[in-house]
């Protein structure tokens, strides 16, 4: 067996996502690898209350100048697109909580004045709950890049398992970081007015990407049926409607995830993922 | 001297733009009121670093002071590294703001004004 990569995403926060992503992991009947890849504000291990054993630093290259063989020639300002140098008279200032670590200003430095040093940019934990290997990046405060934690969170997926992620919300750099490499996305979205506006945004990224995907309408009521046309017109499934609960409304708000208040729905997550696996088992047959 | 005001056009009746990194020119005038040149603001639309860029600029340009509204820190790091004066407090047009900052009227500034982000992005909503 192969893996099946699923990344949960959102046009927005506060849609449910990670509540989705957590009860779809605990509904697996085998192992699942859970990333918590929202490195700014991880809170999957509020529901899945893993016990973390594991902390390893990610770390960026960043500039280091030697001011005895800098020519103050401003090259290395010039070049960098991230603003992280500035060169005056006789003086290269850093701002290396702005180097994305391309390489840009070393490689280019006229003077090979320029060295690297190592900046720590954020920490990855992991530990297990259950069947559930579970990772979550942190991205250390005032840090401007979280695409590289993402990467590196990326790397410890395994072969042979089904890996659910929960992506950043929003479609930036890092959502795409996140989704890249996925066999589907889902997207969660809430049936109002707002919440359709951010999947049509979500949507337009995931088919850049050209990733299968499907939705699941979080808090669903009959009353808004906008965001099932909208995915009938997309030619997108709508794969589960999480009716409005006052149990799981609850549930929530005290860490407990909807399949733990409604263990009904487990069999419901399921039925999701079967129906993705069988999406992704059929792309390998007809693109490979 | 020359003075650089941070603006959203290119001559001396231009209204001043109180934001450093943000502005689309920077004025510069010497004391007795004469147009020097217009610098146009290239990092206006960077996603991060605009201030740091814009000081860049300035210094460049070999600007002894800058007269603006709002700076963050990042920028006035280099500013002061290259011993340029900074002051705030500018209003109405680059003209009128240069007769403010010859009165005596704007205030020098020591540390940053403005927040560690002086993005214009709007920001991401969260979970
Ligand atoms: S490119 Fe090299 S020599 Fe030129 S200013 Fe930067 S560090 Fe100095
Ligand atoms: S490595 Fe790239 S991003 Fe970092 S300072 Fe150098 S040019 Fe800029």
């Amino acid at each position: 067996m192969e893996n099946t990569i699923i990344t949960i995403a959102s046009g927005k926060g506060g849609t449910g996502k990670t509540t989705v992503a957590s009860c779809l992991a605990m509904s697996a009947r085998q192992t699942v690898q859970f990333l918590d890849c929202d490195v700014e504000e991880p809170n999957a291990h509020i529901f899945l209350k893993p016990r973390l054993t594991r902390e390893e630093a990610v770390s960026l290259d960043i500039p280091h100048v030697d001011h005895n063989k800098c020519s103050f020639c401003g090259r290395c300002a010039e070049i960098c697109m991230f603003n992280a140098l500035a060169v005056l008279a006789d003086e290269v200032l850093t701002f290396p909580e702005l180097c994305h670590s391309c390489g840009g200003c070393w490689t280019l430095c006229p003077e090979k004045a320029i060295t690297t040093n190592r900046r720590e940019i954020g920490l990855i934990k992991s530990g297990s709950a259950e069947n559930i290997h579970f990772t979550q990046g942190e991205l250390q405060v005032g840090t401007a890049t979280s695409p590289p934690i993402i990467k590196a969170m990326k790397k410890t997926i395994q072969k042979n398992s089904l890996v659910i992620i929960d992506a950043p919300p929003g479609t930036s750099c890092p959502v795409v970081e996140t989704m890249e490499g996925s066999d589907f996305v889902l997207l969660v979205t809430e049936p109002t007015a707002m919440g359709l506006n951010d999947l049509a945004i979500a949507l337009q990224v995931v088919r850049v990407l050209d990733i299968p995907c499907g939705v699941i309408i979080n808090r669903g009521t009959d009353v808004y049926s906008k965001v099932e046309t909208f995915c009938r017109e997309n030619n997108l499934p709508v794969l589960m409607k999480i009716a409005v609960d006052r149990a799981i409304a609850e549930a929530y708000a005290m860490g407990i995830p909807a399949v733990e208040a409604k263990p009904e729905l487990r069999e419901d997550f399921r039925k999701v993922l079967n129906h993705i696996k069988g999406v992704t088992a059929g792309e390998r047959t007809c693109c490979h | 001297m020359q003075i650089a005001i941070c603006s959203n056009n290119h001559d001396l009746n231009s209204q001043v733009d109180e934001r450093f990194g943000r502005c689309a020119y920077f004025v510069v005038v010497d004391e007795m009121g004469n147009l020097l040149k217009a610098v146009s603001n290239s990092s206006l639309n960077s996603p991060q670093g605009a201030g740091i860029a814009a000081a860049q600029l300035l210094i460049n340009n070999q600007v002894d002071t800058v007269l603006t509204g709002r700076m963050g820190p990042k920028a006035m790091k280099p500013l002061q590294a290259a011993g340029i004066d900074i002051y705030t407090g500018i209003s109405g047009t680059v003209e009128q703001t240069l007769d403010l900052f010859l009165k005596g009227s704007l205030t020098q500034l020591k540390t940053a004004n403005s927040p560690k982000h002086g993005g214009s992005l709007p920001a991401e909503g969260r979970a």
